[in-house]
């Protein structure tokens, strides 16, 4: 049974996830009768399309929310799973940028992606991508958004594995899906011992479920305590994130995803799905706010994330590479951001993020497109002097680069403060974010100088190897997406802190904190310095990459820097080693065990009967006869035996109705006397 | 006087099965059938003789049953020709084809 429930208007929100779903199916058909079909990109654009102005224009006020949704399951007594489509102000604004940033990313792709096998394949993935994604951000229940969890990270699998004939890209897909699902299981638990205590999957019943347990009552389906409920369920539900979101430790997926395309780069590993993990905090605020707890373990994360992914992003020379760490430091950012207590700041910061760094990566692939005949077309090593042949995409890379630095009046700027500044104000009170607060201007040092040093090896200079010199513009298809970025880059950040109505209309209608002009000072100057750094010691007419700046700083520091802080080591150590090693194991266990118990001896068993009773079947008449004979002696024997017995039972009694009806008809007559 | 002749009906059934069962030769086993349908008929006659003299059908039977006995001994020995054109010998163990 399906009951529509609808709220407000008649608005068909269905078609937000749905539109998007239906394209990927029409393109999955395409891809399998016409695979290099040219029409493929139009239908998920055109489907792109209709979810964002049915997002748009289905614009919830500050605290109104639009819903429709029907009940797919019941389970007796009162359980009962739903589907629909909720769109609330934090939603509404993930509509926005998902849609916004999958269109261009579709757009660009047109060219990125021209004369590829497998185009229709791809733009039928990108779209089931951009339905699950918009599922995701429209749920209004825990089942659901859980799924849709699970479908981005199928789609990431898909597109990151898009070339899979290449070995360094489907170990890249595997290694993804594998470590996402490993923070899966913790996401897993929580949503489970969420719903067992709350009775319901809904977001509403979930949150309640918390509160109360944090004033010490538990519902009656729950499996733990109410004091253990209140910290574990936020803490096993970021786990979730912490995969997702390439945060510390689970981090070591995303630079490996960069042998995807780079427009999947942009969409999926930039601006949406990995800003998922940040939405389920930020959905879920009340949950993570009633335990401190939780909250530290979000805000600590958060920092070493983002301090960590930094430092890598220094020594890389890949340039996807530069660009994942520095989404991996942006992440822990957010995270910082939410981890204070400032929900408004990690979500401005992840709209902002999602418009600056879908610019970096799209421009990174103008680079390497404009360089595929190279060795390796995304070493920055090979690069150089490219702002002269490739004008628009050095400007906007430099938009990008400004934005992700945090330099006024770019977006970056207003996203970074807002989260420096909900960490001053809480730092007297919390000494974690003091820390955060200092490690996070340090960073945005840091991130200004890789940037910086990005831009400037790609751009700058002279150019290091014959395909940088013969570099040029793409075609226009891939490069006004670009300018739309970077018109978003530039204004969206002042655009929504004017009046404040960013805060105002995520915080529910109430006015935020107003701008500490003191703070976002010292966090610009920071910025600056480490450009200007950057610039002094990048700037230069011929570049020596043999001897890069960044090599020169202290070894300890540079190699623990390359190394990865010893994390991708680790967790092939840890992971990959304890697993073999529990695989070997129950391996052995299923050779020596249970294959030779239950499946060798059985069939062992039935081989040596069969080969014994085939002794039976010697073509010796006779011996068919003896065993006839045998046969006929005991039975008889049995009978005069057991005749008493025989007689009293109902079975013997009939036997002897049979035995005397054929006697009679064999003319004998009954009752022959002994 | 009933007892003893079916004990000895018995004892020849017994003789006949065992002849059939051991014996190598394959007129040998003939011999044996001849011999457990020489007791069947004994038996029958014992029946009639002490317990219901008066009516005739065991008699008829005998009779059928002897005859038959002629029959099937002719037949059997018809095939034992068949068989040691065939085989080349009538000793019963040798003739397995069947086996398997």
């Amino acid at each position: 049974m399906h009951e529509l429930h609808n709220a407000m208007n008649n608005v068909p929100l269905y078609l937000i996830p749905l539109a998007p779903a239906a394209a990927a199916l029409v393109n999955g058909i395409v891809a399998l009768v016409r695979p290099s079909n040219k029409a493929a990109p139009y239908i998920s654009i055109l489907a792109t399309l209709v979810a964002g102005w049915v997002s748009v224009s289905a614009q919830p006020g500050a605290t109104g929310t639009l819903a429709q949704s029907f009940t797919w399951l019941r389970i007796p007594p009162a359980f009962a799973i739903s589907l629909g489509v909720h769109v609330d102000a934090l939603t509404w604004v993930m509509l926005c940028v998902v849609c916004v940033v999958s269109l261009l990313v579709q757009v660009y792709s047109i060219g990125y992606m021209a004369g590829e096998v497998g185009y229709a394949r791809y733009f039928a993935y990108l779209a089931l991508f951009t339905a699950s994604m918009l599922g995701l951000v429209v749920a209004d229940n825990l089942f659901q958004l859980y799924v849709c969890w699970e479908l981005v990270g199928i789609c990431s699998y898909l597109l990151i594995g898009f070339w899979w004939n290449k070995p360094s890209a489907a170990n890249a897909a595997k290694k993804a899906f594998v470590v996402t699902r490993f923070g899966d299981v913790g996401f897993l638990l929580g949503v489970l011992l969420l719903a067992s205590a709350a009775g319901s999957f809904r977001f509403e019943e979930a949150t309640r479920a918390v509160q109360s347990a944090a004033a010490g009552h538990i519902g009656a389906g729950s499996l733990v305590a109410a004091s253990t409920f209140v910290w574990l369920v936020p803490v096993l539900l970021f786990c979730g994130a912490i995969g997702k979101s390439a945060q510390f430790p689970l981090h070591v997926w995303l630079p490996d995803a960069m042998e995807g395309p780079t427009p999947v780069s942009a969409l999926i590993h930039a601006a949406t799905m990995v800003a998922a993990g940040v939405y389920m905090v930020a959905r879920l605020f009340p949950i993570f706010q009633a335990s401190s707890i939780a909250m530290g373990v979000v805000l600590g994360i958060g920092t070493v994330t983002a301090f960590m992914a930094a430092t890598i992003a220094l020594t890389q020379v890949d340039i996807k590479k530069v660009m994942a760490y520095s989404t991996i430091s942006q992440l822990g950012y957010m995270m910082m951001g939410l981890g204070v207590g400032s929900r408004t700041a990690g979500i401005f910061h992840l709209a902002t993020h999602a418009m600056f760094k879908a610019l970096l990566f799209l421009t990174a692939g103008s680079v390497i497109h404009a360089l595929h005949a190279s060795r390796d077309p995304n070493d920055m090593r090979l690069m150089g002097g490219l702002a002269r042949r490739m004008p628009a995409t050095a400007i906007t890379c430099a938009v990008g680069v400004l934005a992700l630095a945090g330099i006024p009046p770019f977006a970056g700027f207003w996203s970074k403060d807002a989260i420096l500044g909900a960490a001053l104000e809480r730092s007297n009170a919390n000494p974690g974010a003091l820390l955060a607060l200092v490690l996070g201007i340090a960073v945005a040092g840091v991130t200004a100088f890789y940037a910086t040093r990005m831009w400037l090896m790609t751009f700058w200079g002279e150019p290091r190897s014959e395909d940088a010199r013969h570099a040029h513009e793409p075609s226009a298809v891939m490069t006004v997406p670009l300018w739309v970025l970077a018109g978003a880059s530039l204004g969206l950040g002042a655009y929504l802190e004017w009046g404040g109505r960013f805060t105002a209309y995520l915080g529910g209608g109430a006015p935020g904190e107003a701008i500490n002009w003191g703070l976002a000072a010292v966090s610009t100057v920071v910025a600056i310095v480490g450009m200007v750094w950057a610039a002094r010691l990048y700037a230069v007419g011929s570049l020596d990459v043999s001897a890069e700046p960044v090599t020169r700083m202290p070894a300890l520091m540079y190699r623990t820097f390359v190394n990865l802080w010893g994390m991708d080591a680790f967790w092939n150590r840890v992971g990959a080693g304890w697993t073999l090693a529990m695989g070997r194991t129950v391996a052995w266990m299923d050779r020596n065990v249970v294959d030779r118990y239950v499946a060798h001896s059985p069939a062992w068993l039935c081989a040596r009967a069969g080969l014994t009773l085939r002794r039976t079947a010697n073509g010796q008449a006779q011996s068919y006869a003896a065993v006839f004979v045998t046969a006929v002696v005991a039975l008889v024997a049995l009978a005069l035996l057991y005749e008493q017995q025989a007689a009293q039972s109902p079975t013997g009694q009939a036997a002897a109705r049979v035995i005397g009806a054929a006697l009679n008809m064999a003319g004998i007559t009954k009752g022959v006397a002994r | 006087m009933l007892v003893p002749y079916l004990v000895l009906g018995a004892v020849l059934f017994a003789l006949g099965a065992f002849a059939v069962i051991s014996r190598r030769n394959a007129i040998a086993v003939l011999m044996g059938v001849e011999l457990m349908l020489n007791a069947a008929n004994l038996n029958f006659l014992a029946f009639w003789r002490y317990l219901a003299p008066a009516g005739m059908e065991a008699q008829v039977f005998v009779l059928v049953g002897i005859t038959v006995a002629a029959a099937e001994a002719a037949v059997g020995l018809a095939v034992i020709l068949n068989v040691y054109r065939d085989f080349g010998t009538i000793a019963v163990e040798r003739i397995n084809e069947l086996k398997g």
